[in-house]
Formats: C-alpha cells, structure tokens, sequence
C-alpha cells in the first residue's frame, strides 16, 4: 500500500530534496509551497502524514498546523530552521506531533516518518483492551473511551496512553516514551513528551490543571493511576 | 603602603577631631586657671586686709607683735607675720622673712600696700604686704592646692582630646560607610552586567549628587544591551538563513552518496570526498550557531534531573557500557537538556581525543554535584589545560580526527549558563579529568 506524504515547504531545493528522498523510500509525494494551499490539498487528498515548514510566507506554518489539528488527527512533523524553544514548543502546543531541525539528517527524518507510519497503520493487534478508571483504549479499533464516550486521540496519543496504562503505575521516563513510542534511537527532545502529556490531559482529565490519572513525576517522567 | 579610602577618611576625621579638642582643651584649662587663681586672690587679698586692721588695731592697743600676729583667727593656709622696728615676728612656722620678694615690701612701704604671686623654696604662694601705722604686716598664702587642682584638670582634658580623637576615627568610619552606600549599588549593578544580566539597572533615587552617575550608568548599561540585543537577532538570522542552503546542500550530498552504486568509480570517489567535507562543515557550522547563541533568547528551562540517570542516557545514547557510570545519585534543579549537552561533549571529546571514556563518576557535595569525566588517553600537557577550552583548539592530533574543535567550548559556555564550573586537570593514574561542578538548586519552575 503506498503510503502519502505532504510537503508544505516554500524552498524550492529542500522540497526538492524532501521529494527525492520521500520518492527514494517509496512514498507517494504531495507538495505546497503556502499553507493555504497544504489545506486544499489535505482535504482532497488525505495524506498520511504532513511535513511542515513553520516560516510560510502568508499564513503561518503554526496557524497551518492548528487548523490540521482541528478538524484532523493526521500525523504532523514540523521541519524547522528556527531552533529557539519557543518556536519548537509553540509547534508542538500547536498540535504537532514531533520535529525535525534544519538542517537534518534524511535518514533519521525517514525514521521519524515511519514512526508515524507505522504507529497510525497497525494498532497492536490482538492486544487486550486496557483500562484505567474511567478510561478504556482498545487496540483492535484504536479508540479510546471516556466513560463509554469516545475521545478523539491521533495515533500518537493512543500509542503514549497504551504504554502508560500497559505500565500498570510505573513510572516511565521521558526517554523510555520516546524511544518507545517515537522510536528516536538516541536523545530526543522530552518536550515532545510534555506537550503531548498536556494534550492527553486536556482530553482524559476532568481538570486538566490538577490531573488525577495522568500524573508527574518530578524529575523521572509521567505514570498513569494504578 | 597605601591606605583605603576608608582609613584614610578616618584618619583625617580623627586628626581634625584631635585638633578641635586640643584646642578647647587648652582654652578651657587657660580660662579655668586664670578665673580659679583670680578668685582665691581676691578671698586672700579681702582676708589680708581685715588681718592687717585688726592686728593694727591690736598692736595700738599696746599688745606685742606676737600677741597681735595670735588674735588672727586661724583660717586655711595662710601665714603672718609683722614687722615692727626693723624686727619680724612671726605666729609659728611661717616661711623665712628673708625669702619675701623685696620689691614687693618697698612698694607696699610707699603705696600702702602691694600683693605679688611668688615662688618661695618652690612652691607657688600669693603674698599681700600692708603698711600698718607703725608696722608692716605681710600675709602668705599657699596656692599648692590650686596648683594640684590644675594639674588633675589637665590630665582630665588631655584624656579627653585623646579620647575626641578616637571618636574621631569612628565616625570617619562610618561617615565614609554611609556614603560609600550609594556607591555599592553602583557596584552591584556593575557586578550584574559583568555577570551577563544586562538588564541591571541602577535606581535613580532623587538624590542630586549620585542620580548623575546611576543615569549615566544606566544609559551604558542600555547600550551595552541593545547591541547585544541586536548581535543576537543577528545570529537568530544568520543561523536561519544559513540552515537552509546547509539542508540543500547536506540533503543532495546524501542522495548522491546513496546513488554512489550508480556512478562511475571515480565519479563515486569524489562524492565520498564530498559527503565527507560536507558533513563536516555542517557540523562545525551548526556548532558555531550553537555557540554564538548560547545565552541568547533561549530561555533555561529549568527542571528536576536525575543526574545519575542523565549521566546513563549519556553514555547509552553514544553506546557505551552502564557500567562507565559510578557513584551518587543526585537529584537537581538545572536544565536538563543543557546539562546533558555538557556531559555528552565531554564523553565525546573522550571518545574522540581521550583513547575513550574511563568512567562518568558522579559525586553529591554540600551544595553542588560534581561529574568527572575521566579519559584512557596520555592526559594532557599542563600549558594546554586551559587552552582547551577555547574554540578550535584540538591538541596535536588536529589532523586525525573528526569533530570542529567546539565541543569542549560549547560545554564551557552551557556551564557558565548554568552556573556550573568546567575545569580539566590530569588524573594521579594519568589520562584527563574533566571535572562538572554543578549547584543542587537553580530558580525555576516544574518539570
């Protein structure tokens, strides 16, 4: 099954690169050089995961990726040049799923992709439904449920609850989620977890601020409520 | 030797307090003297004077120069005599008549009477003579007691001057603390620039004198920030505008390497000699970006870290055994990510330059945690310890192996942001050791 890719990248030799790259490792490429074209293209043609550049001219790769977020749980990998925190953290508040600097390293953003991939195509089959309080997550369907009600989670989010309540209470740390979930194989960035944490809680929590099953461990990582 | 402003201050306070002191001392000892010696003079001179009628009196009723020298009733210190006829008499031990100051009863002879302060044997004695009807009466006085009186108020006052003095000192001391007050703010906001906070600024506190040096202060203060400011939005630029190009250019390098298969061997040849150099220059680009913007608008984010953990995603990501890391498990307030920065180029500049890492030892101190980082290779000559840490400096082995030369340098800058300490010597055993003084708490918030 041939897998699709979008780019919406302005820079006319990256794109380039990203497509050769992408076509080298058999994926099916879209390109769009401003984000209000990767919109039209993503609702006509429902890429499996999207690559965004944050410095668009016009609209802003971020106002991109939070309307993505808000109608879609597509995978996003933001591609930036703009290292300062904010902008990678304000990426990932955005909605993004993880990042990648310029200039980077085609095979570990290759791995990135099919991270996604791979997480959004197969939910581990079989598995048996887990459940935590008032949380159900079943992976046959990957869905999850809130009180029977069924939450909205990308792959992502389901793959980091999954793990959390897989650990029956134990503390995982940032760099365990990771490795696991995102397969980075060497240090990623633990913002990536933290922000995603934040999202889940915003969805699982009845108060967000004072979460009550997706707890902080100071200085180790995240547990879910035994 | 040179004094501080602050003993020489004092010093001056204290000798003008001296001198003020001495000055009063001496016109109060001047004044008191004169006034006490004038006073006991008149009493002596009023009580001569009614003696010398009665014993006129008495030497008119017919009684002998002894009797009537016997009728003076006896009161304080004073001595009488009488002269009748050439002949003194006197009413017991008095001081020898031949000592009167001669001057003294001749003037009394011709004016009546006459009074002298005079030394006899050597002591101090006020001396009233009288011209009696027939007689000289003359009539001594002791001043001894006086005298004695001065002299212990002398004392009181020269224990006094010195005492002013040392007064003095103090207040000097304390004047020059006072006004060196405002001084230590301006110190402290120096202080705060030197320490990289360049917002510091001094406040203008209303005062006339010192509102001149807090502005002008202030005002360099504010164009040592704005160039900064701007130097850094530059390098935000710079480092934007190079990491495109640098994605082109590294990409394509790396799809031809993977189409190396395809190409003619010499052709292939070269591109291997390019993907090489490329890979290097991107490296040693971003490590320059990296290092240009430490301490730039990257704000630390502070959190709790494990640093026995840290350590060992250190050593596992680059991997190494588990078992290079030993010692405490300390828990921390610092940035993490930063913090790990500094311990990975330290295991790496082992790896690289070091013959491998020996061990990453972590130890809990009072108020710090140290991690020592401790190398296989030859150690390091004492003349390039601190050479290190500067930017491209390698050691000899320059040519041999990979790497810009700015790891060491950036871990340098990142501790300084984390106000650790980065030092390096040479191990008993030999081999380096790099040495990661880290402070248990630095403000922040959450993980």
């Amino acid at each position: 099954m041939i897998r699709t890719v979008m780019v919406v990248e302005d820079d006319d030799a990256i794109r380039m690169v990203l497509r050769t790259n992408l076509e080298d490792e058999g994926y099916r490429v879209l390109e769009a050089t401003t984000a209000e074209q990767g919109l039209l293209i993503v609702q006509d043609e429902q890429p499996d995961v999207v690559l965004v550049d944050l410095r668009l001219p016009g609209i802003h790769g971020l106002d991109l990726v939070r309307s993505l977020r808000a109608t879609s749980q597509v995978p996003i990998i933001i591609v930036t040049a703009q290292t300062d925190s904010h902008d990678v953290v304000a990426g990932l508040e955005a909605g993004a799923d993880d990042y990648v600097t310029k200039p980077f390293v085609a095979k570990e953003l290759m791995a990135r992709i099919r991270t996604q991939l791979r997480r959004s195509a197969q939910p581990e089959e079989g598995g048996e439904d887990l459940t935590c309080g008032p949380i159900e997550l079943h992976p046959d369907s990957a869905e999850v449920m809130r009180n029977g009600e069924p939450v909205p989670v990308s792959r992502i989010e389901f793959y980091v609850l999954a793990e959390l309540i897989g650990a029956k209470g134990r503390v995982l740390s940032r760099d365990h989620l990771l490795r696991k979930v995102w397969g980075y194989g060497n240090a990623g960035d633990g913002r990536v977890v933290d922000n995603l944490i934040y999202r889940l809680r915003n969805k699982i929590e009845d108060d967000p601020a004072n979460p009550e099953l997706l707890l902080t461990v100071r200085g180790f990582g995240y547990r879910m409520k035994a | 030797m040179r004094f501080g402003l602050r003993t020489r201050v004092a010093i001056a306070f204290g000798v003008l307090s001296l001198v003020i002191a001495a000055a009063v001392s001496i016109a109060t000892y001047a004044f008191a003297s004169y006034y006490l010696l004038n006073q006991r003079e008149d009493a002596a001179l009023t009580r001569a004077l009614l003696d010398s009628r009665a014993v006129d009196a008495s030497l008119a009723a017919g009684a002998t120069p002894t009797e009537a020298l016997e009728q003076i009733p006896a009161v304080g210190q004073s001595q009488a005599l009488v002269r009748v006829s050439g002949t003194w008499y006197t009413a017991g031990v008095t001081v020898p008549p031949d000592a009167l100051p001669e001057g003294l009863l001749d003037l009394a002879a011709s004016e009546g009477g006459a009074q002298q302060r005079a030394e006899i044997g050597g002591e101090p004695y006020f001396v009233v003579a009288v011209q009696l009807t027939d007689a000289m009466y003359v009539e001594v006085f002791s001043l001894q007691d006086l005298d004695q009186t001065m002299t212990i108020g002398a004392w009181v006052l020269a224990a006094q001057t010195v005492a002013a003095g040392l007064i003095g000192v103090l207040i000097g001391r304390y004047t020059v603390g006072r006004l060196l007050r405002p001084l230590r703010r301006l110190t402290r906001g120096a202080q705060g620039i030197a320490s990289g906070d360049l917002s510091t600024r001094i406040d203008e506190t209303g005062d006339r004198d010192l509102d001149p040096i807090a502005g002008s202060f202030n005002e360099m203060a504010e164009a040592v920030q704005s160039r900064v400011q701007r130097e850094r939005r530059f390098s935000a630029n710079v480092s934007h505008e190079l990491r495109s190009p640098l994605t082109t250019v590294v990409g394509t390098a790396d799809l031809l390497d993977r189409r190396r298969d395809e190409l003619p061997e010499r052709e292939a040849g070269l591109i291997a000699v390019l993907v090489e150099q490329v890979h290097r220059m991107s490296q040693m680009l971003l490590d320059l970006l990296e290092i240009s913007r430490i301490g730039g608008d990257d704000p630390l984010q502070i959190e709790t870290v494990d640093v026995s953990l840290l350590c060992l995603d250190t050593v596992r990501v680059r991997n190494l055994p588990d078992d290079l890391v030993t010692g405490d498990a300390p828990i921390i307030r610092t940035d993490g990510r930063r913090f790990e920065r500094i311990v990975g180029n330290l295991v790496e500049n082992a790896q690289r330059h070091g013959g491998g890492v020996d061990s990453v030892r972590v130890e809990r101190l009072a108020s710090t945690v140290r991690v020592y980082v401790e190398d296989r290779g030859p150690g390091i000559d004492p003349d390039q310890l601190e050479k290190l840490f500067e930017p491209f400096s390698r050691g000899e082995d320059a040519h041999h192996t990979s790497g810009a030369g700015l790891g060491l340098a950036i871990a340098r800058e990142q501790a300084n942001l984390l106000n650790a300490e980065l030092i390096v010597d040479n191990r008993d055993g030999g081999g380096a050791r790099f040495i990661v003084e880290i402070p248990v708490t630095n403000d922040g918030d959450d993980l």
